[in-house]
């Protein structure tokens, strides 16, 4: 079927199919940059026992990471969902604020917070006579920081899936004896599959591509192995192909996922909707419900930037810098969210006969940054190379780009989502009705999945914000952006300075965040 | 207004706010620096080098091998004029991929001793730091740490603290007791102290010292400057752990601690050369040295130098005066040394 | 009989080498119903969307209005064939209102007459209190009034509908087709209509056309189709039909449940097509017994059986055979047709 499709698709090469074939290739360079310095060159020898436990870790870390932002994402939106209880109004946009730390910002809170040596487990020590039985360095630690900062996917995904499924399957699962819990399990889990899937992809990617929180916690994953074959044997060549393995699991994924998907699940235009039956919470149940609620928000926001804060408190920042800082980071969220929005648009809009095809564009995204930065240099060395006195905009532009490349699977998968509300027979409709594959395009998908292209440009936006590799290897002269700031001062091990940049970021990215999620409540029609 | 109005304008600014940063490329006298060393009490200099010549300081900053790579890729068009970067390894890194030029100048090998500068003059240090040792005063005398050596005995078995092979600290150490015992002996000591570990290597070095301090081990390895700053920092908590929590020079065959630079070299294709050289020499002069040495609690480069407080209470100590290009070269030796004996 | 708004002329699409849609041809006349009829995968969607230029012909040829618009090697895009077409989901646009809906494919009309063609079509499938309302809060016979309004605003000289009726509900069924269909003829545009369904076809259709295997068996009037279906295939197509082995002497085919006139047929060995109406009691027939008694309102199922035969009977009358009861019965020869083995 593939197969007849792609051919269909090559027999008339319209100018979506095009514009689409454009956008993958610009995704796609950066990966094809990785591909070819692997490929030749000299390679640095690293201990396959090395290689082995890199690897072995950084399975085991996107599994753990991957099974816990599952269930707390999928349990947060069942809640909000599906009832009342204190304060699930607002909790119902809070537990996405942690979407907007940057998890290396989380690393740093509780890597100082649980410290051995810690002025927390010093007082324990001193004045309690007790010592907590764990440190926050470790895999557990990792695990424990990386699932706090990356379930607001999951929980985003399912929330919109909850909201949106229909009431008769529910109410013909409740009649069949399955209410509650059961339900969840047996018939809205499962109908909610591709967006758990979706959710849980974007997690376990950013979890492979994360160095700099992995770096601070002391885990030392295939992302360490690459840096350590740059930075110490001086080898991009043996960077680059370790990270060859990383990509085919990444693509091995996404392949998974796609076929996972039991096909696309379409809103039919003359499905009628009620109100979802919610159901009130009392007693116990209720503040459990909160207390779970408030744990996460806890744990992923309020204890790490108090934490934070506090020892922020003590530090005089230089704001004129961080001001300057921050306008950078504005700036480059804004263009690049802008960029990838639309080239993701047009790769969805383009190879909605070759998902697969698609899927390959956001490989970038489970890329680690550091390979992402080898990657790029190839085609910045390209620019570079043909314009000598490149200047400042074309600085940003290739920062841009960068963004465009390394976030496109964050963008791809709302708008994905949101164009599966259109029906093949809604395109053949407009095509009948005088339009052609263009204008049927602009006229009824891109409508259609225009709030999917606002959260697509959000998200973006934010992980433009918190993006730090590319930033770092491709920035023009006498730019800081707040997560480079931050980075600096981490990394000169002076975290109560880091702590000011970390929290702008934060505060630049909140009111993103609640408007996201104050726009999912509303995505139910006829509610 | 509308709400289109709002966001045009909003729009607007930003883009004027962000291109203001760049277009001012008149016709003024300029040197492009590539540092990988981004210390807030660097900035000052950077003016004062502009008031006193002129010439503005573009300036990038990144991790030492990001810098590379760039320089590597934008090839002869680089626009890179002087790379600076905090340790020797990386300079090493940078010549070996040719990014460097020989530089000859008299300020320059006149203020800085020849063991701390390339021998062909393609870089050159202005500041030093010392990988030594922090130890509980309590528990452990000084003799038993003055070497070395001594740290792999099994007297510290289990006692000793320090970060993964992933510092360029440790592989620049261990560069040089292979540089100076050769690989066999130089790996029989590295295995003790993988051996004496008191937990697997976990944090930066300010950790290390802190973990003496809470009794988690006797002896840390670290670079001098954590410890001053600690000792030194507004931190009270830090401050008091000081007291107890002592510095201390181990010597590599009785002729000084392990010395490792900040150091820079002058790109291979700099536009602006003379510029470069002379943002270099500004480097070395005793005026920077006495303010980074203030600042950021690294020890001057220059012998005639003298440390300002509240480095110079810890000033006095014998440097080994290994040239800095020679353990350089054995970073990826150290590496394998290290990972072999699970030294993560 | 007019020109044909649409002519289809041994038109084949290849699947992965089986042939989806064989050799079929089929003329669609302005102001009539053509009702499409075929068990599901017969390719009766897939000569539909031939039709309608979403995919391109393997051989023959489509023309419409006198335009070649489909042949081997050419395919008019859907847009330039002048066509509307009205999808089984219905397929409205979520995002645009009821007379956006209606007024998507007048791109090219100045507001004013767009919107005097909008009001129109809102009049003329009684819609006005709609104009403004999301489609999504529409019923589903609303929402099908909105979807052949929709497909007749260019005014297309065709107008093709895939399985309109079966996303209704049952009760509502009935009364929505009749309506609609009566606003379409007021139209005056040629229709094809596709369905699975035989009763419906037969009640709406001007002309039918039976389709199966990639097919098209036979076209004609729903009368002459049902009663001389030109295959047995053709005959079940359109309803129940027993069928008996038969002997044909002297042009006439005997059977066990009376005798059928074949005048033009040569003695031998034959099958006779029995529609269950065509049984009725006679007390000048042939005896048969009675094995199953189904009470169905206006008229009865019985089971009835001879010489080791069965056969479904439809007959109507208050009185009901008992079961084990002997009755007699005759043929009604214009429900039956004799085909040569």
């Amino acid at each position: 079927m593939a197969v007849e499709a792609f051919f269909a698709a090559r027999r008339r090469i319209s100018i979506p199919f095009m514009l689409a074939a454009i956008a993958g290739l610009v995704a796609l360079l950066p990966l094809l940059g990785v591909i070819t310095t692997a490929l030749f060159g000299e390679t640095a020898d690293i201990a396959a026992r090395d290689i082995f436990r890199y690897a072995a870790t950084s399975a085991w870390l996107a599994l753990f990471v991957g099974g816990a932002t599952a269930v707390l994402g999928t349990l947060a939106a069942w809640l909000i969902v599906m009832h009342r209880f204190p304060g699930s109004d607002i909790f119902a946009w809070a537990l996405a604020l942690p979407l907007a730390v940057p998890a290396f910002a989380l690393a740093y809170a509780y890597t100082d917070l649980f410290d051995v040596a810690g002025p927390l487990r010093m007082t324990m020590r001193g004045n309690m006579g007790f010592d907590l039985p764990f440190g926050m360095r470790g895999l557990g630690g990792a695990v424990f920081v990386l699932s706090f900062a990356f379930y607001p996917y999951v929980y985003l995904a399912m929330r919109a899936a909850f909201l949106n499924q229909s009431v008769n399957v529910t109410e013909a699962a409740r009649t069949l004896g399955c209410d509650g819990w059961l339900a969840l399990y047996r018939v809205a889990l499962p109908m909610a599959r591709p967006a758990l899937a979706a959710g849980v992809a974007l997690a376990v990617m950013e979890t492979l591509a994360d160095y700099g929180a992995v770096q601070f916690l002391n885990v030392q994953t295939l992302t360490t192995g690459i840096v350590r074959a740059w930075s110490v044997y001086g080898s991009t060549v043996s960077a680059a192909r370790l990270a060859l393995p990383l990509l085919a699991t990444a693509a091995l994924l996404l392949w998974i996922e796609r076929r996972g998907r039991p096909g696309r699940l379409h809103e039919a235009g003359n499905a009628r909707w009620r109100t979802l039956p919610v159901k009130n919470l009392s007693g116990r149940r209720a503040w459990l419900a909160s207390a779970f609620c408030l744990l996460l928000i806890t744990a992923g926001l309020l204890l790490p930037v108090g934490w934070l804060l506090f020892n922020a408190l003590d530090t005089s920042p230089d704001w004129t810098r961080l001001l300057r800082a921050g306008s950078h980071s504005l700036m480059l969220g804004i263009m690049g969210s802008a960029v990838t929005v639309a080239l993701a648009t047009m790769l969805a809009l383009g190879t909605r006969r070759l998902p697969m095809a698609a899927r390959l564009a956001s490989l970038g995204y489970a890329t680690p940054g550091a390979v992402m930065a080898i990657g790029l240099l190839v085609p910045a060395g390209i620019i570079w190379n043909l314009m000598p006195d490149s200047g400042y905009i074309i600085a940003i532009a290739l920062l841009i780009y960068a963004y465009a490349a390394r976030l496109m699977a964050a963008a791809l998968e709302p708008i994905d989502a949101g164009l599966t509300r259109v029906t093949p027979s809604m395109i053949h409709a407009a095509r009948s009705l005088g339009r052609s594959e263009t204008s049927s395009a602009l006229a009824v998908e891109l409508p259609v999945a225009r709030g999917a292209m606002l959260t697509a440009s959000l998200i973006v936006f934010i992980d433009v914000l918190k993006e730090l590799p590319a930033t770092l290897i491709l920035r023009p002269f006498d730019f800081d952006t707040l997560a480079v700031v931050a980075n600096n001062y981490a990394l000169d091990e002076r975290l109560e300075q880091a702590g000011t940049p970390s929290i702008l970021i934060i505060l630049l990215s909140l009111p993103a965040v609640i408007w996201l999620t104050r726009k999912i409540a509303f995505s139910r029609p006829g509610t | 207004m509308s709400r289109r109005a709002i966001v045009t304008t909003l729009l607007g600014t930003i883009l004027l706010a962000g291109c203001s940063d760049g277009n001012d490329k008149a016709e003024v006298e300029e040197v492009n620096l590539y540092s990988a060393r981004h210390y807030d009490s660097d900035l000052p200099l950077y003016d004062r080098f502009t008031e006193e010549t002129g010439i503005k300081i573009n300036r990038i900053e990144g991790n030492a091998d990001q810098l590379i790579a760039r320089m590597k890729s934008e090839g002869e068009n680089s626009p890179a004029d002087l790379f600076i970067t905090a340790d020797a390894g990386a300079l090493w890194r940078a010549q070996e991929a040719g990014l460097f030029q020989p530089v000859e100048s008299k300020i320059l090998t006149t203020r800085i001793p020849e063991n701390l500068r390339e021998p062909d003059g393609n870089w050159y240090g202005f500041m030093r730091r010392a990988r030594i040792v922090t130890y509980d005063s309590a528990k452990v005398k000084p003799e038993e740490i003055n070497d070395y050596a001594k740290l792999a005995e099994p007297r510290f078995r289990g006692k000793i603290c320090v970060r993964s092979s992933d510092s360029v600290y440790n592989l620049s150490l261990v560069g040089a007791l292979i540089e100076a015992w050769g690989q066999e002996q130089a790996g029989k000591w590295v295995r003790g102290i993988v051996a004496n570990m008191a937990r697997p290597p976990e944090g930066g070095d300010r950790d290390q010292i802190r973990a003496v301090g809470a009794g988690v081990c006797e002896v840390a390895l670290t670079n001098s400057y954590y410890y001053i700053r600690l000792a030194n920092g507004d931190d009270e908590a830090d401050r008091k752990l000081t007291e107890r929590v002592k510095l201390g020079f181990p010597s590599l065959d009785g002729k000084g601690a392990h010395i490792n630079i900040s150091g820079g070299g002058v790109a291979a294709n700099a536009p602006n050369k003379e510029n470069a050289i002379r943002l270099l020499e500004f480097f070395t002069s005793a005026e920077v040295q006495t303010h980074i040495a203030a600042e950021n609690n690294e020890f001057p480069a220059s012998p005639d130098v003298a440390a300002p407080a509240p480095v110079d209470a810890y000033a006095d100590f014998t440097a080994n005066p290994m040239n800095v290009s020679r353990f350089a070269v054995r970073q990826p030796e150290a590496q394998s040394l290290m990972s072999e004996a699970g030294w993560r | 009989m007019t020109v044909p708004s649409l002519t289809a002329r041994d038109v084949s699409r290849i699947y992965e080498n089986r042939n989806a849609v064989a050799n079929a041809t089929l003329k669609l006349h302005a102001g009539r119903i053509t009702c499409l009829l075929g068990p599901s995968g017969c390719g009766k969607s897939t000569l539909l969307r031939l039709v309608a230029g979403l995919e391109p012909v393997d051989s023959g040829e489509i023309e419409i209005g006198g335009t070649i618009v489909s042949a081997p090697g050419k395919t008019v895009a859907p847009e330039d064939r002048g066509i509307g077409l009205v999808f089984q989901d219905f397929a409205l646009f979520p995002h645009l209102s009821v007379a956006d809906n209606i007024g998507f494919g007048l791109k090219n009309l100045p507001a004013s007459q767009r919107r005097e063609r909008v009001m129109t079509l809102l009049a003329q499938f009684h819609l006005e209190a709609l104009a403004d309302k999301w489609p999504h809060t529409l019923s589903g016979g609303e929402q099908q009034r909105v979807a052949i309004a929709r497909a007749l605003a260019r005014s297309p000289s065709v107008l093709l509908l895939d399985e309109p009726f079966s996303g209704l509900d049952g009760h509502l069924r009935a009364t929505v087709r009749q309506s609609v269909l009566a606003d379409l003829r007021t139209t005056g545009t040629a229709v094809l209509i596709v369905t699975h369904d035989p009763e419906e076809a037969m009640l709406i259709a001007d002309e039918l056309a039976l389709m199966a295997g990639g097919r098209i068996l036979q076209t004609g009037s729903p009368p002459e189709c049902y009663l001389r279906p030109v295959s047995i295939e053709a005959a079940r197509l359109l309803g129940e039909a027993t069928i008996l082995p038969v002997r044909i002497s002297g042009g006439v085919a005997n059977t066990p449940f009376g005798i059928i006139p074949a005048p033009e047929m040569p003695d031998g060995e034959a099958n006779a097509m029995i529609r269950p109406e065509a049984l009725r009691f006679d007390m000048a027939g042939v005896p048969v017994k009675v094995v199953d008694v189904r009470f169905g309102g206006a008229f009865q199922t019985v089971t009835l059986a001879a010489q080791d035969l069965m056969i479904t009977a439809r007959m109507s009358g208050t009185s009901l055979p008992e079961v084990g009861a002997q009755i007699c019965v005759s043929l009604d020869p214009a429900r039956t047709v004799i085909y040569p083995s």
